[in-house]
């Protein structure tokens, strides 16, 4: 079988490109992404305690600071928090601070009517108490992985079926990030000139990954189907640091004690 | 014959993960070479290097004698230049395809080249002859299936009139008559000055186009 090919790729195409700004696709991409890495499975986690352990005491503390009418806690969860930080990577840090710090400041904004109607200390004590409850928060989801955290769900008596979908979100937030970021990069590599319909290209790729979407989840139950799903889907808490679990719970007992005699004793 | 893609100590890495470990090759103008190697060897890092979407932690990239850095890659005219001269079919097609209809998709390259209308419709439906999908010019990309895909995303590549083709598991998912198709577009494209770059697993398709085999070993050439 003889196929030609036509004559024009025989031909050296001398393409002068014209400028246009392919910034729609460049920040799209770089949104995508970070993104992506917020629910990648985090290789590095390096949690002191195992997942249900932090996740316990994250909660306690967050309830804590948050139900507490005293300003002394808040400067001393203050204190832990920037302890607990320091135990990070130093582009953790940044990243676990500047998050809790634009929370922080995005409640002072929202607050400041307060000031005006004599409420001056709701503005600093609740922008307090949102800086550190982000920040433990951001602290909890650096150094543990998603999945762990998902199992660790299991503790509060959540049922298998909800930990099961959240797992699976997870999963195919990722998978449908980097389909997205792969469309992204062939639209990227076809952009050669100027292209008058850039909405339009990317309503496209918004449409096939809703459609990908779909698609993987009708997949995904038939393939349970399948499998003979019966509803149970079971997720085992593996406990690993054993000193780091103790070490945690004594100082979490600590802060708890605090609060207890702040709360009770002085106010 | 000039060199087409000069690689020297190529080495990437995704976070803590080595995916190429000093890949050293030179690809000459028209020739065809094919990378070979098991799942996972870092084929499609090298060629998204080559096509200026991943840049290497360490080495050094020359296309036609120019270097290709992230640098250079910020210059929009240099990217637009290079992203022209090479033609990338992506290994997954869905990720390739996102236009309404087939004929939307060939014909999105085109239409962003110094041409006009009637040449870039006439590059759309050679492109869609040559690959025997005239039949699906109004069909929407994503239902077709994974072979017309494919046959998609070469056409809208082709239609480009790139100078070099990276294809990445070219005739993956193509059924026998079709795979025979596209082996005969590429030695059509290569008797006509092509620059083929093919990662594949298939021997076939090496043994009947490919010049020069690029083998590698888990990240290592």
């Amino acid at each position: 079988m003889e196929h030609n090919i036509p004559d024009w790729m025989n031909l050296h195409e001398c393409h002068k490109p014209k400028r246009d700004s392919r910034r729609f696709i460049t920040a799209t991409l770089k949104s995508i992404s970070s993104a992506s890495s917020l629910f990648r499975s985090n290789p590095k986690a390096y949690s002191p305690a195992d997942a249900p352990v932090m996740l316990f005491i994250s909660i306690a503390l967050i309830i804590m600071t948050a139900s507490s009418k005293n300003l002394y806690f808040s400067f001393v969860m203050l204190s832990v928090l920037s302890v607990r930080m320091c135990l990070l990577e130093g582009k953790d840090i940044i990243k676990a601070f500047l998050t809790a710090l634009y929370a922080g400041i995005f409640s002072a904004i929202i607050l400041i009517p307060s000031v005006f109607f004599g409420s001056p200390h709701s503005l600093i004590s609740i922008s307090l108490k949102t800086f550190i409850t982000t920040g433990i928060i951001q602290c909890l989801s650096i150094s543990s992985r998603w999945n762990d955290i998902t199992a660790s769900l299991k503790m509060f008596a959540i049922s298998d079926l909800i930990i099961m979908s959240f797992d699976l979100t997870l999963k195919y937030i990722q998978i449908l990030c980097s389909t997205c970021e792969d469309m992204l990069n062939a639209l990227l590599v076809r952009s050669i000139g100027k292209n008058r319909e850039k909405a339009a290209s990317l309503s496209g790729i918004s449409g096939t990954a809703f459609l990908k979407s779909k698609k993987m989840s009708e997949e995904t139950g038939q393939a349970m189907e399948c499998r003979c799903f019966s509803g149970h889907y079971e997720r085992k808490i593996r406990l690993r640091h054993k000193a780091g679990n103790i070490i945690s719970i004594i100082l979490f007992s600590l802060i708890a004690a605090i609060f207890i005699y702040l709360e009770f004793r002085i106010s | 014959m000039k060199t087409a893609i000069y690689l020297e100590d190529i080495c990437h890495a995704y976070g803590s993960s080595i995916s190429l470990r000093h890949i050293s090759l030179e690809i000459k103008a028209g020739s065809c070479m094919a990378l070979k190697g098991p799942n996972g060897c870092g084929k499609s890092t090298l060629l998204k290097i080559i096509n200026g979407l991943v840049f290497p932690n360490k080495g050094r990239y020359l296309l036609f004698g120019e270097p290709v850095t992230k640098e250079s890659m910020k210059n929009e005219i240099f990217s637009k230049k290079l992203h022209q001269k090479i033609g990338y079919i992506f290994q997954d097609s869905n990720a390739q395809l996102f236009s309404p209809s087939v004929y939307e998709e060939i014909i999105f390259g085109p239409l962003q080249m110094n041409i006009s209308q009637e040449e870039a419709d006439k590059r759309a439906k050679d492109c869609m002859r040559l690959l025997q999908i005239e039949h699906l010019a109004e069909r929407a990309p994503y239902h077709l299936s994974g072979g017309e895909k494919k046959k998609t995303s070469i056409a809208c590549i082709l239609s480009m009139n790139p100078e070099i083709l990276c294809l990445d598991e070219p005739i993956a998912g193509l059924d026998e008559e079709s795979q025979e198709l596209c082996l005969d577009i590429l030695k059509g494209l290569k008797k006509a000055g092509k620059t083929i770059i093919i990662a594949t697993h298939n021997n076939d398709l090496i043994k009947n186009i490919a010049d020069e085999e690029y083998r590698f070993y888990s990240g290592r050439s």
